[in-house]
């Protein structure tokens, strides 16, 4: 089930502890954008059964008048939670908050990116095979491109010919996105230059490629917030990406 | 469900009651005991509220004693389940929405 209003206004938040009758009973006359019933730290920890049905009843009974109803529930790390949910969703809130969320399951693991200008240097080089060995590229490598130019790129397919004459293998290709430009691409495929493709979506050739089974490994298809995220969370770790950009300065900044 | 022990739920705070769950000798049935702030307005419905949650909790051969500070029927209901599943012993897998 998609909850249309997923993405409302949460501008205020009113927190009320759910043992107390006297708290959940009419905070809607606030109306605050979204009501945040807590089952964690408000909640006595010899109070914590008792505070559930208090909960499930509020939800199942009281008219919140369109008032959004999150339930906290308890943190992953205690013995709570499971039954917190049951509950929570059984009464029908609107959303569940986790507390805590900072563990290192969800930490942040990519680099902060800062921008280091240096006018006295230069870091251009005349070609991409000079590029790909300043970078060490070998095999294994996860390539990523982000982001080029769809329909009318070519730096995809210039570089990945230029891996493929260095005769490098195994490569995992990150692009953002895939299309009919990218059809050259296959013979690479088909040759285990490219085993594994990271994108957003596959069009042309290099779709019925993977259609018909010729990559080696896996196809992972993310929508673009997805990319981000697996870069962030280290599920990919990208070794050499490679940027499609109007323009940029000797030593590398795309400040566009 | 049977009653293990006795058990408390609910505080004395306005709005809220607390409900105080004893087992008794078998075949006694349901021994109902309330004080109330509004029992002069309320009281029946109280404990109609309060018998019909036991019925549907399955529960007999008990003694119920509220104190209440002007609950509304899902507060009276929620410290009620709450004392008894309490008293039952049962903390984790309650039937939410099925017995309730």
């Amino acid at each position: 089930m998609i909850n249309p209003n997923k993405k409302r206004l949460r501008r205020s938040m009113m927190f009320l502890n759910a043992q107390k009758p006297s708290l959940i009973k009419d905070p809607y006359i606030y109306q605050p954008d979204s009501l945040m019933l807590d089952l964690e730290d408000a909640v006595a920890e010899n109070q914590k059964d008792i505070a559930r049905f208090s909960l499930f009843h509020a939800l199942r009974t009281i008219d919140y008048r369109g008032c959004e109803t999150v339930v906290r529930i308890n943190g992953l790390d205690t013995d709570l939670w499971r039954e917190d949910i049951r509950c929570a969703v059984a009464g029908g809130c609107d959303s569940i908050r986790i507390p805590k969320t900072e563990s290192g399951k969800v930490q942040k693991v990519g680099p902060t990116i800062k921008p280091l200008m240096n006018n006295e240097e230069s870091k251009l080089v005349k070609d991409i095979h000079e590029a790909l060995i300043k970078c060490e590229a070998h095999d294994g490598m996860t390539i990523s491109f982000h982001h080029h130019f769809r329909e009318g790129d070519l730096i995809v397919n210039m570089v990945m010919e230029e891996i493929h004459k260095m005769g490098i293998k195994n490569i995992t290709l990150s692009a953002s996105s895939l299309g009919k430009a990218h059809d050259p691409l296959v013979p690479m495929i088909e040759d285990g230059t490219i085993t594994n493709i990271e994108s957003s979506g596959v069009r042309g050739k290099i779709g019925e490629a993977i259609s018909a089974g010729k990559l080696k490994g896996l196809a992972i298809m993310r929508s673009h917030g997805g990319r981000v995220r697996a870069i962030v969370t280290g599920e990919t770790h990208v070794d050499i990406a490679f940027i499609g950009t109007p323009t940029c300065d000797d030593y590398g900044n795309c400040r566009g | 469900m049977r009653i293990k022990k006795s058990a408390v739920a609910g505080t004395l705070e306005s709005s809220d009651c607390m409900v105080t769950i004893e087992p008794v000798e078998k075949g006694t049935g349901i021994v109902f005991d309330l004080d109330s702030t509004v029992i002069r307005q309320y009281g029946y419905q109280i404990r109609k509220v309060t018998m019909e949650t036991l019925e549907n909790l399955d529960v007999s051969d008990i003694k119920v004693t509220i104190v209440d500070k002007g609950a509304l029927d899902c507060t009276i209901k929620a410290r009620v389940e709450g004392a008894v599943y309490r008293a039952a012993g049962q903390k984790q897998n309650i039937p939410w929405g099925g017995m309730m």
